[in-house]
């Protein structure tokens, strides 16, 4: 009973003209003796299916390739606060608990006084931990939910640059403030990856 | 960008590497072999996730490997060249049962393992039954017996 079963199934998948449309492989005769459970529609149906596959791998490895997926040319932007005094660079697509370091570059315009005093907003703050600061501010104060920082300034008149060592902690969007106290702060908008 | 640039680094300094160390390296796994293969998996964990242990980024780096694991595969599927490059040609060692004892040498195969691999497949005793042996691309030695044995 089997044997008719299986054979069966070879006439099925053979006589299918659209299943044999482009193989070019001869035509069996009649049924195969082989006891093979074939069913080259289905077959042909997965390596369809498969080929439609590597296309979209590929299509993702070169998005990735862009830094869609963070990490890349179209993630790395600029921000700048209205006065052209703070600019951040920073990554437009992020991932969760990946390290990155934030850099911050202060015009000289800023760093008049004998402190410079940075404002962290909380949106910012609760998606990314801060793991070290290079310099290390002098002092740090909440102010509400948010943070400000307090950097001595060694060479008044000169352009600064502060880094932010993070680790990003909450997925989605997040739009970061990052200023000098009093000042209209820098505005820029993260998506964080899983 | 990294995921991508450092899956594919890796999975070419693997290829070149194994195909320097040759294809008896790892066919046969013995315990040892087997012990090695993952030491050099924790080996190269940390260069493919390196400090981003987000999913985004593993899927980045698995569907990166395997994109051009299939690349490679149809690359070697239109040049022979490059088939001959990447997976190395087939060798005869055993013709008529007769040793080719220069090619095993080099090859890194023994009497011994040809006769194993003899024994396994078609329960052969003796050297003479063998028409062929080959050692194949993936490592593994195939046996043809003598029609007449």
């Amino acid at each position: 009973m089997d044997d008719i079963r299986h054979d069966e199934l070879a006439i099925t998948a053979s006589d299918n003209p659209r299943a044999n449309a482009s193989d070019s492989s001869p035509k069996p005769q009649k049924a195969r003796s082989v006891e093979v459970d074939e069913d080259m529609a289905w077959q042909r149906r997965t390596w369809a299916v498969q080929r439609l596959g590597w296309l979209v791998m590929g299509g993702l490895v070169l998005i990735a390739l862009t830094g869609v997926f963070g990490h890349g040319p179209v993630s790395w932007q600029q921000a700048s606060d209205p006065a052209g005094l703070v600019r951040v660079e920073y990554e437009r697509f992020e991932r969760q608990f990946s390290e990155r370091t934030l850099r911050v570059d202060i015009a000289p315009q800023a760093t008049v006084g004998d402190a410079l005093i940075l404002r962290l907003n909380e949106a910012f703050l609760d998606a990314a931990e801060v793991k070290g600061i290079v310099p290390e501010p002098r002092e740090a104060r909440s102010v509400g939910s948010d943070v400000e920082y307090v950097f001595p300034v060694a060479q008044p008149g000169q352009p600064a640059t502060i880094r932010f060592a993070l680790k990003l902690r909450e997925t989605g969007s997040h739009t970061a403030e990052i200023g000098l106290v009093g000042r209209e702060p820098a505005r820029f908008t993260q998506f964080v990856y899983p | 960008m990294d995921s991508v640039l450092r899956a594919a680094f890796i999975y070419f300094f693997l290829l070149i590497v194994f195909r320097i160390a040759g294809r008896r390296t790892l066919s046969e796994m013995t315990t040892f072999d087997f012990v090695l293969l993952l030491i050099i998996g924790e080996a190269t964990e940390p260069v493919l996730l390196g400090d981003d242990p987000s999913v985004v980024h593993a899927a980045l780096v698995i569907i990166t490997l395997l994109f051009i694991n299939i690349a490679m595969s149809l690359i070697k599927s239109r040049s022979k060249t490059m088939e001959k490059l990447m997976d190395g040609v087939p060798t005869i060692i055993v013709e008529h049962g007769r040793l080719m004892q220069e090619r095993m040498n080099t090859a890194r195969v023994s009497r011994d393992d040809v006769m194993e691999a003899a024994r396994r497949m078609h329960g052969i005793e003796r050297l003479e039954q063998i028409k062929y042996a080959i050692v194949e691309v993936s490592g593994g030695i195939t046996i043809v017996p003598q029609a007449s044995a």
